[in-house]
Parts: structure tokens; sequence; C-alpha cells
């Protein structure tokens, strides 16, 4: 059984779930890393890590990290072009993962504004969603 | 001009004579080819030893490097066609996802790729990388160059990530 090591308390904003994750982008070849910071929104539609907006390809391309390009199905059933790449998560809000983290899949897609937190980092812990109470705590 | 080469007599006669003999012999019988005394059970085995597979080995090395690439799948001329587009920025983004479908159904026929399998596929239809998981493959190929853009896909499923069957 996989021992609980953290709880993390936190209320809804705009009646919806946020919640801060840090990590780096890692080039394993020359090892340079570009730190990560997004005030993400819990989707747990999303079978991917994390989904940030598309500009920030050029922070992986600045440590020679070229992300490669796929096609997604978005909720509404398009399928868009995106880039994909591999980050590290190193924090989850005020929880310090082990070095160098764990490794998510990051998808860079359109240009909206907030980021979202999917199933891929959220298997690392357990969530529990307090409707009533507009809160919600996750245990890593 | 013709030479005609001038043959002394002993030498005519010796050569009348070793004629005479390969005629009587039955080197000219073509039976002769067949018949043989010796038997299946002498002719020497080939020894499976470490050696001899080595030898084997490094022959099937070299006929593969006797190629000039690895070979890669037939691309139809519509395909090329958007290729030339993505290179000149051309392509719109429903024909780029039209491009990786068909180009990873192409590659998974022509590799004979699992279903289930995550691959890295460049846009002239080589496969660069494959693994059993998407955070592998990712892993495998960050920070690599390779020349040309790749593209990655899991076989067998309509897109990489969100609904898919």
């Amino acid at each position: 059984m996989t021992e609980r090591i953290a709880t993390i308390n936190k209320s809804y904003r705009d009646k919806r779930a946020y919640i801060r994750v840090r990590g780096v982008i890692l080039n394993p070849i020359n090892s340079r890393q570009f730190p990560l910071s997004f005030e993400c929104r819990i989707d747990t539609g999303f079978d991917g890590g994390l989904l940030i907006p598309k500009w920030h390809l050029s922070d992986a391309k600045s440590i020679d990290v070229e992300p490669s390009i796929t096609s997604i199905t978005l909720a509404d059933g398009s399928k868009v072009p995106v880039y994909v790449c591999v980050a590290h998560i190193q924090e989850i809000d005020t929880y310090n993962l082990p070095l160098p983290g764990k490794p998510v899949m990051i998808v860079m897609c359109g240009n909206m504004k907030s980021q979202l937190l999917g199933m891929d980092v959220l298997k690392y812990g357990t969530i529990l969603f307090d409707g009533p109470g507009q809160a919600f705590t996750m245990t890593v | 001009m013709v030479i005609n080469p001038e043959i002394c007599g002993d030498a005519q006669q010796a050569l009348f004579m070793d004629l005479q003999e390969l005629d009587n012999s039955s080197l000219f019988d073509p039976w002769h080819l067949i018949k043989t005394d010796r038997d299946i059970n002498d002719i020497p085995k080939t020894k499976t030893n470490l050696e001899n597979r080595l030898h084997f080995q490094i022959d099937q090395e070299t006929l593969c490097l006797g190629f000039n690439s690895q070979p890669k799948p037939w691309l139809s001329p519509i395909l090329r066609l958007k290729l030339d587009k993505i290179n000149k920025g051309k392509l719109k983004p429903e024909e780029l996802v039209d491009l990786i479908e068909d180009l990873a159904k192409i590659c998974a026929d022509f590799y004979k790729v699992e279903t289930g399998k995550v691959i890295a596929v460049r846009f002239d239809g080589r496969i660069v990388e494959s693994a059993d998981s998407e955070i592998d493959l990712l892993l495998k190929i960050q920070g690599r160059k390779f020349g040309v853009p790749i593209f990655v896909w899991q076989v067998g499923t309509e897109s990489f990530s969100g609904w898919r069957i």
C-alpha cells in the first residue's frame, strides 16, 4: 500500500478547482532545463499531464527541445494539431516530489489563458471533491 | 591478315596422341559428370560453431549495409504535395491532422507495427523511435535531432490524446 505523505486542502475559485504546479522541461542531451510554474485548473477529462498555450513552444526551443507534432481530440470531438513534449513535475502546491520529479506529457495547444492539469499528473494522488463545500482535498 | 601457326612434325604427332587419349576417355561423356564415387555421407557438414555463426552474422550485416538507406514506405503524389505544403507553411490545421493520420497508417502497415505501440515518425515516412507508452517515447526522443520534423502517434487509435477509440 502506498504511504500518503501530504494532504492539500484548497477552495474553489470561480466555481473551479485550481492548483499550483511547478516543474521543468529538461533536455537530457545538454542537461539544460526551463522552469515552469502554472496555476492549473483540474480537468479529470484530460488524459495528458499539462495543457498549456502554444506560445510556450519557444520556451522549449530555447533549451534545444523540439516538441513533436501530433493530433488530439478536443471535448467537442474536433481534432487539432498540437505539440507535445515531456516535463518533470517537481511541486504540486506545497508538496515537493522527489527529484528529478514525475515525468508527464505536456500538450501545447491554442491560445487560452488558463492551463489544464490532467490525469497524467492526478494519477500520483487521490482527490476528493466537496461540491457543496466548494473545496477539494488532494492527497499525494 | 590471318596468321597460321606452323607446328613442327613431332609436336603435331604429340598433339594428335593427346586428342586421341581424350577421345577415348569418358571426360566428354556428359554422364561422367553425374557419375561419382563419392557417397552422400562423404560431403563435409557445416559446423555450426560460434565462429561460423559469427561469420554468418557479419555477412548479414554486410548485406544490410549494402543499402544506401533503410527502406521506407511509398507515398502517394497527394501526400507528397501536402508535404511540400508543410515546407512552405501553407498547410491548414485540418489538412495537417489528415496528413498525420494517413502517414501513421501507411507506416504502421509498412513496418508491421503492433497495435498499441507508440511511434515517432519522420514526415518522409520513416519510423525513428517506438515505445510502449507515450511518456516512454517522449522521454526517448526529448532533445534529439532528426533532421526533418517528426510526429508521434499511437498505432490503432484515432488521436494521441483526448477522446479516442
